[in-house]
């Protein structure tokens, strides 16, 4: 099967570890992905939220340069961006009419018959736990992992299709794989604050607060997520959290390519590691002296 | 020579793990009387009764006490193994070191110390006891039921299907009640007409039945088995048996413009000679003389006995009264809706297009005013938006009742469905509190009213309802969005609250049953004993006894029906023999005892010499009414009653026996 | 607040939301569950059941100007729990549609909704998100100039702010859609 990537706005700026770490790991498990020529911004919160047409015609025209292109399937790691495609893909499967409408727009036509990916959807579909877990060089054994989901990966279900939406386990088990610990805490799937990091910084720095407090107080040692922008509210906000809230956080922020990539024993230094505001050092350090 | 055995149980480790058990049969020892004293670890089981039943044999006890659990357990059961044994049942006494010790004390010395004094009251009392036969009175098997609509009406089929012949006594001059008035009903949108009439006619047909309608019951006497019942058959004008009701009279009537019709519920005029209803049973009209013009001016019209082929009316006819014996007695009352205009913020009275629940029913029903058409009281014209506010007087302690009426959330939001589907397009609001929709497909059905037909449900109360340019502008709140909302309405329906029959109250009493401070008849157990009043032989179905639903009031008075028919299956009935009884040598009757009896039980009985002379008039107990209480006791100033197995004696010696 | 219910108004309201949202209105019970378990609900004026029940009783002018709409931050969590299956973060997209359509400019959360056109006409020019433009765009149409800028050096030393964007090439085709559709 043809595997096609849409990388979305993210990855190729704020969340440039997240590509760097994905493609490195996929390189490792020999799976190849070829990106969308030519693809588009998906819109994002910002046109669902005030443009219901915009918000199916822009992944739409991805999702039908795809399937000309002949993929049958699409890995889009960024959270929102596999959100708003399956939401595109849910609309168009189940409204004729939109359909219609927005496949004269974008002047191609859809079938509606892609199927769409999260990354921890296609790292346990595409590439399987049995292939990740031999894949592991260096297990991360003593390694307290917090797998932060937020909303968009398994919400709404109805249209998701992944995990269960109140207790997802997914990413834990990829953790597992690792031979990291995964931690339990309450605020797996609260929200980050999301699209509002910049328009509302406050409500953000609670919201995410609330995470990372939660996280600390089970005794996690890092967080790994699978959005850039829960990676972007919990990492590049959590200095200043810090300082609003008057207490230490110190939390590194992961994507969970780079946890795989660390257990291969790729180079941090290829994971794009450093990237990160908060420094992830200390947890190198331990994961060197493993 | 008393020879008292006691029995300790242990009840597993109930009663041993805090109380000593052998302490308390040492102790028992020592109590003059005893001859043995025993304790075991179950003493209802198999081996635990034989023990008892051995005893006694072996032993020639007199009399038995257990210390064990509540009488309520197990009183009955060691009763019935002493009877076997040739004992006396009442000669079995309890001390509850269960319920009374083991379970509410945790100081085992202490506790021990409690359960001794306990055991040692009742081997005074038990020393004290004299056997008592159970009473057994005969069953007159007739029955009465007083009220004719769908609770009656049912237990009054069910009865006369037992094969049992049944009165049914109707204050109205058709049977039929509240449910008659109604339109459809919910949830199942059944005409209530439809389903009611069929029942009313088999009434009117079953030859076990017999009717009174226009009729009351004005006196009971008597008691379980044997009611002596007086039921005043209020003149209705017309002979009846002649009549055929083919409406010559009410349509020559010349009144028919000034009498406001109860059956529309003041919506429509009716004539002085008339029948409430088309399909009323009987169909026979009756004559409202505080109508009729021949008794306002002096006999001259006659309009109606004119038109009457077979001359059926009778000017002359009078009230009649029917005595009649019956062995129990239903009482389906029913209600009646609370007085709408207390609250003068909805402006009920003041503006014609402000109506009742039942008005209503009235507007909606193909037999009411309109025919089926909703029409405004005050133009005739079709209103296009009705606001509809529930909890008009229910839950309302301040103004109202403080109970929910239960049947106004759901015949609301039938009115809102009705409303809909009879004017396309129109709106509905309802203001509400709760909605409380609890039975089979209610919630369904409301949820529908909702999202189907569109009514719009607003949380909140409505503050003040005023006439401006032909529309009734409506101001409430919305609780659930924090806003005051003003409606332009064409029509205000209340939900008003329900309240029991007016004159319910005087019929309990006749009657001697217990009510409640609104005047619903009380449950002699609300759980337990619904369909049974305080009152042994009568029996509570309906809306008398609070508010309910139709399917419930039909279950009630089934539930009445088949406790009559349980009770006539034997030939006579049994009464525990715990029951007062007077000392007629020392009896004053100041009869202070029946003034306090909660039950109608006590009466004066006359004793006579030989030739007859009245010698002495003293205070006499009905065993078939007294249920035991001891008002009477407390009341006596000459000592002279007591309950038997709890006399005062007994009860002193069993305090004397805790100074010991 | 007081509102006068006016039967038309009001069902032109109910009737624009619904079609929108392909869902109806009066499936909502007020049970409370999206207010509850809603992130955002501290900083809101009107708890997400009270603008389903405002819509409902055609109170257009509060809900389209309430802070509501745009604090949701569309995280689906009501909708999920939702026992109805009312589609509740869905009435939030559709009333911000009906605001932006009506040019109603948010009194109170205009910052949100400046973003959301920002990020759009970001996407209109370029076909992708140039974060930097995107930012700095949003800055100057809220003057709020200095507010985040502490994060900028380190962001560009990390390597996450680029200098310059790319554009697609198929930005004709983007162009169309967004003149079919805006």
């Amino acid at each position: 099967m043809k595997l096609a990537y849409y990388p979305g706005c993210s990855l190729k700026g704020t969340s440039f570890e997240y590509e760097v770490s994905l493609l490195k790991i996929l390189e490792a498990l020999n799976i190849e992905i070829k990106e969308i020529p030519d693809w588009n911004c998906c819109g994002a919160s910002a046109a669902h939220s005030i443009n219901h047409d915009l918000s199916i015609a822009l992944p739409a025209r991805n999702l039908a340069i795809a399937e000309k292109e002949g993929y049958e399937s699409v890995l889009a790691p960024c959270a929102a961006c596999s959100n708003r495609l399956k939401t595109a893909h849910y609309e168009l499967e189940t409204d004729d009419i939109l359909k219609k409408k927005i496949t004269g727009s974008i002047e191609m036509p859809y079938s509606a018959g892609m199927e769409i990916n999260n990354m921890l959807e296609f790292l346990i579909k595409i590439a399987g736990k049995d292939k990740i877990k031999s894949m592991v060089k260096r297990p991360l054994t003593g390694l307290k992992v917090a797998a932060y989901y937020g909303c968009l990966l398994v919400r709404p279900p109805k249209i998701m299709q992944f995990d269960d939406p109140e207790n997802p386990v997914s990413m834990d088990e990829l953790v597992g794989l690792t031979g990291a610990e995964s931690v339990n805490y309450s605020y797996k799937t609260e929200c980050c604050g999301a699209i509002n990091s910049l328009s509302k910084p406050d409500v953000v720095m609670a919201l995410t607060g609330n995470v990372l407090y939660d996280i600390k107080k089970h005794g996690a040692d890092i967080v790994v997520v699978a959005c850039p922008l829960c990676h972007s509210n919990l990492d590049v906000r959590q200095r200043e959290i810090e300082r609003k809230y008057e207490e230490k956080i110190g939390l590194p922020v992961l994507f969970i390519t780079e946890l795989l990539g660390l257990s291969f024993g790729i180079d941090p230094k290829d994971l794009a590691i450093e990237g990160h505001m908060v420094t992830a050092d200390r947890v190198l350090e331990k994961i060197k002296e493993l | 020579m008393s020879r008292i055995g006691v029995f300790v149980c242990w009840c597993g480790s109930n009663i041993a793990g805090t109380v000593d058990v052998a302490k308390i049969t040492e102790e028992a020892k020592k109590v003059p009387g005893v001859v043995t004293a025993v304790d075991y670890k179950y003493m209802c089981s198999d081996p635990g009764q034989n023990s008892l039943r051995n005893m006694i044999r072996e032993q020639n006890l007199t009399g038995v006490v257990l210390a064990a659990c509540s009488p309520h357990m197990h009183e009955n059961t060691f009763r019935k193994a002493a009877v076997k044994e040739g004992l006396n049942p009442y000669f079995v006494e309890i001390a509850n070191i269960r319920e009374q010790v083991s379970w509410v004390h945790e100081d085992k010395e202490r506790a021990t110390q409690k359960a001794i004094d306990l055991m040692k009251m009742m081997v005074e009392k038990v020393k004290r006891d004299k056997p008592i036969e159970d009473v057994r009175v005969p069953l007159n098997k007739r029955a009465l039921v007083i009220g004719g609509g769908i609770s009656g009406i049912q237990a009054a089929l069910d009865i006369a299907s037992g094969g049992v012949e049944v009165l049914l006594v109707e204050k109205e001059p058709s049977i039929g009640g509240r449910m008659i008035q109604l339109d459809e009903t919910f949830p199942t949108l059944d005409c209530s007409s439809c389903i009611m009439t069929p029942k009313m006619v088999e009434v009117n047909q079953n030859p076990n039945i017999k009717l009174y309608t226009y009729s009351e019951v004005e006196d009971v006497s008597g008691y379980i088995g044997n009611f002596k019942v007086k039921i005043r058959k209020k003149t209705k004008s017309v002979i009846e048996k002649d009549c055929t009701g083919c409406g010559e009279c009410w349509n020559v009537c010349p009144m028919h413009k000034n009498v406001k019709s109860e059956f529309n519920m003041n919506l429509s005029e009716r004539t002085a000679i008339y029948v409430p209803f088309p399909q009323a049973v009987p169909l026979v009209p009756v004559l409202d003389r505080s109508a009729c013009l021949h008794f306002k001016k002096g006999g001259k019209c006659v309009k109606c006995y004119e038109a009457c082929g077979p001359k059926c009316i009778d000017f002359d006819m009078k009230d009649e009264i029917v005595e009649e014996t019956v062995g129990a007695i239903v009482a389906a009352t029913g209600y009646d809706l609370m007085d709408n205009s207390i609250y003068g913020e909805y402006g009920y009275g003041k503006y014609k297009d402000v109506v009742s629940g039942l008005q209503f029913e009235r507007l909606l029903s193909a037999s009411g005013p309109t025919e089926g058409v909703i029409k405004r009281p005050s133009d005739g014209t079709t209103p296009q938006t009705i606001v509809f506010i529930q909890c008009v007087g229910s839950r309302d302690p301040e103004k109202g009742v403080p109970y929910c009426s239960k049947v106004c959330c759901m015949y609301t939001a039938k009115h809102a469905k009705l409303f809909a589907h009879k004017v396309h397009g129109s709106q509905s609001y309802v203001f509400y509190i709760d909605i409380r929709a609890t039975s089979k497909g209610y919630e369904e059905f409301v949820r529908g009213v909702m999202e189907q037909d569109g009514a719009i449900y607003l949380r909140g109360r409505v503050s003040k309802i005023y006439e401006d340019g032909g529309k009734l502008i409506v101001k409430g709140a919305d609780t659930l969005s924090g806003n005051q909302v003003e409606i332009a309405a064409d029509m205000v329906v209340l939900a008003t609250g329900v309240i029991p029959k007016n004159g319910a109250g005087k019929v309990a009493q006749m009657l001697g049953i217990s009510y409640d401070k609104y005047g619903f008849f009380t449950e002699s157990h609300p759980k337990l004993r619904p369909a049974e009043s305080s009152t042994a032989g009568i029996f509570l179905a309906g809306m008398a006894q609070g508010p309910r639903d139709i399917p419930e009031s039909v279950v009630s008075g089934s539930a009445a029906a088949s406790k009559i028919l349980g009770l006539f299956s034997k030939n006579e009935y049994e009464v525990e023999g715990t029951i007062a009884s007077v000392n007629e040598a020392t009896c004053v009757a100041c009869f202070y005892c029946q003034r306090v009896c909660g039950f109608n039980a006590i009466g004066p009985k006359e004793i006579k010499d030989r030739s007859g002379k009245i010698i002495k008039v003293v205070a006499n107990v009905n065993p078939g009414l007294c249920t035991g209480c001891g008002a009477c006791v407390n009341a006596c100033f000459s000592k002279s009653i007591d309950v038997k197995g709890f006399t005062d004696d007994q009860i002193y010696a069993e305090i004397r026996s805790l100074a010991i | 607040m007081k509102t006068v219910i006016n039967e038309e108004n009001r069902r032109n309201f109910v009737s624009l939301v619904e079609s929108m949202l392909h869902d109806k209105l009066s499936k909502c019970y007020q049970c409370g569950k999206c207010s509850a378990g809603c992130p955002v609900n501290f900083e809101m004026d009107y708890t997400p059941n009270q603008i389903i029940k405002m819509t409902e009783l055609g109170m257009e002018d509060a809900v389209l100007n309430s802070k509501t709409i745009w604090l949701c931050v569309s995280c689906n969590t009501c909708s999920t729990r939702c026992p109805k299956g009312f589609e509740v973060t869905g009435i939030m997209d559709v009333l911000r549609e009906i605001a932006e359509k009506k040019d109603i400019i948010s009194k109170v959360e205009k910052e949100v909704q400046v973003f959301h056109e920002v990020f759009l006409d970001n996407v209109k020019s370029n076909g992708r998100i140039f974060e930097l433009e995107l930012v700095g765009k949003y800055k100057l149409k809220t003057r709020r100039l200095f507010r985040d800028m502490f994060l900028a050096p380190k962001m560009f030393e990390k390597g996450k702010l680029r200098i310059s964007g790319e554009k697609i090439s198929g930005l004709n085709q983007i162009a169309k859609i967004f003149k079919d559709f805006e």
